[in-house]
């Protein structure tokens, strides 16, 4: 039996009892204390209950679905971040393997998707079954086909399920030869950024394509000089 | 699932179960009474956890709630509502000057403060013999934690001067 007296107490109680002056103190010499008889008879009075609640609350966390159990924690936590916190989770995509040495600076931030986390599932574009690779595929689009000399390449996308893609930048004139990259995509939507810091400006004709070869997006950029 | 899980309604009764006898006992004056109430005070607390509603308080407030509950009912039980003798037990009792002394001033406060009226008797039990703060008594007697400040203020200035007034 481990017994807590008194971590409650406030320290206000001095103050109050001083304003009894000489009376406090014999108004303090007058309050009961539990007899250990009385708190041991306490205790066991009172463990078949506790008892029987503990055994009552065990039932209860057994009849839950499992999914209810497990997952619903999850789920409370997922559920505020898909609506408001985007939790941005930057991945350096050197997971995957890379088609030819060297290597094409692309990040991932990705954010988790709305099924995930418990959410109202994205509604599917108009386009979805057109698109290549099918509905399961990510669909990727290209935000700006310039930037300026030190600025990334952003794209878009929203990935119904995990996978990944191909990324190459390849020089059409002037510029730096580069590579391309296998860049895992997490699934939800995010964003791809392909540095330019080690580039030479001119243009550059870039390539997301599908594991099957299909390409998600082929368009002409420019870094700017 | 009910508001209070076992195992917080058990830290609750562990941490307080002092507290809230010696406040029964402040109420009731009497020990063995103290002792049965206290034991159904938390047997109807423990029964009554589902309906704990945290937005209202801490389950500790909550609980001397419960056991205030059940010392008014012992009270009405017995008819003592309005008049509250002391315990058979003989403060005055001989002994050394200076604890006949002490008893005899002891004798003086619970004679004052059978002087008050119920609520103030509860309150002096609330926060001398419970420990509680002002906002803990607030939220047992469903007052403003000003008012329950204000209130404790005004019952130790009554009791003080009772005590003057009775040495």
């Amino acid at each position: 039996m481990r017994w807590r007296n008194g971590e409650h107490a406030d320290p206000g109680i001095e103050a109050d009892l001083a304003g009894l002056g000489e009376w406090g103190p014999e108004l303090r010499a007058l309050r009961e204390e539990p007899s250990p008889e009385f708190l041991a008879r306490l205790d066991r009075r009172l463990q078949a209950d506790f008892a029987r609640g503990r055994a009552d609350e065990r039932a209860t966390e057994d009849k839950q679905p499992w999914w209810r159990t497990r997952l619903w924690p999850a789920f409370a936590i997922g559920a505020p971040a898909a609506a408001g916190i985007v939790i941005a989770v930057v991945l350096i995509a050197g997971s995957g393997a890379d088609t030819s040495p060297g290597s094409l600076p692309v990040t991932v931030q990705s954010a988790p998707s709305p099924q995930a986390t418990g959410g109202a599932a994205a509604p599917e574009g108009d386009n979805a079954l057109s698109r290549p690779g099918g509905p399961a595929a990510p669909e990727v689009q290209l935000v700006a086909d310039e930037v300026s000399a030190g600025e990334p390449f952003v794209l878009s996308y929203t990935a119904p399920r995990a996978g990944s893609v191909f990324v190459s930048l390849s020089p059409i004139s002037g510029g730096s030869a580069t590579t391309t990259r296998r860049v895992a995509l997490p699934a939800g939507t995010g964003r791809l950024r392909i540095a330019t810091d080690e580039l030479d400006g001119g243009r550059y004709a870039l390539v997301v394509s599908l594991p099957n070869g299909q390409s998600a997006v082929r368009a002409n950029v420019r870094i700017l000089d | 699932m009910p508001s209070v899980q076992t195992a917080e309604f058990e830290d609750v009764y562990r941490e307080s179960a002092g507290a809230i006898f010696a406040f029964v006992a402040g109420m009731l004056r009497d020990r063995s009474a103290a002792e049965e109430v206290t034991a159904i005070a938390f047997e109807r607390g423990f029964r009554a956890r589902a309906t704990f509603d945290r937005r209202r308080g801490a389950p500790r407030a909550w609980m001397f709630g419960i056991a205030r509950n059940a010392a008014l009912d012992e009270l009405r039980r017995r008819g003592r509502v309005a008049e509250l003798p002391p315990e058979p037990e003989d403060r005055t009792s001989a002994g050394p000057p200076e604890l006949a002394e002490a008893s005899a001033r002891r004798e003086v406060v619970l004679r004052a403060l059978d002087k008050l009226e119920p609520r103030e008797r509860e309150l002096v039990a609330l926060r001398f013999d419970g420990g509680l703060s002002h906002a803990e008594i607030a939220e047992v007697l469903d007052i403003t934690a000003t008012n329950a400040s204000t209130m404790v203020h005004r019952v130790v200035t009554k009791l003080r001067k009772a005590c003057d007034e009775m040495a």
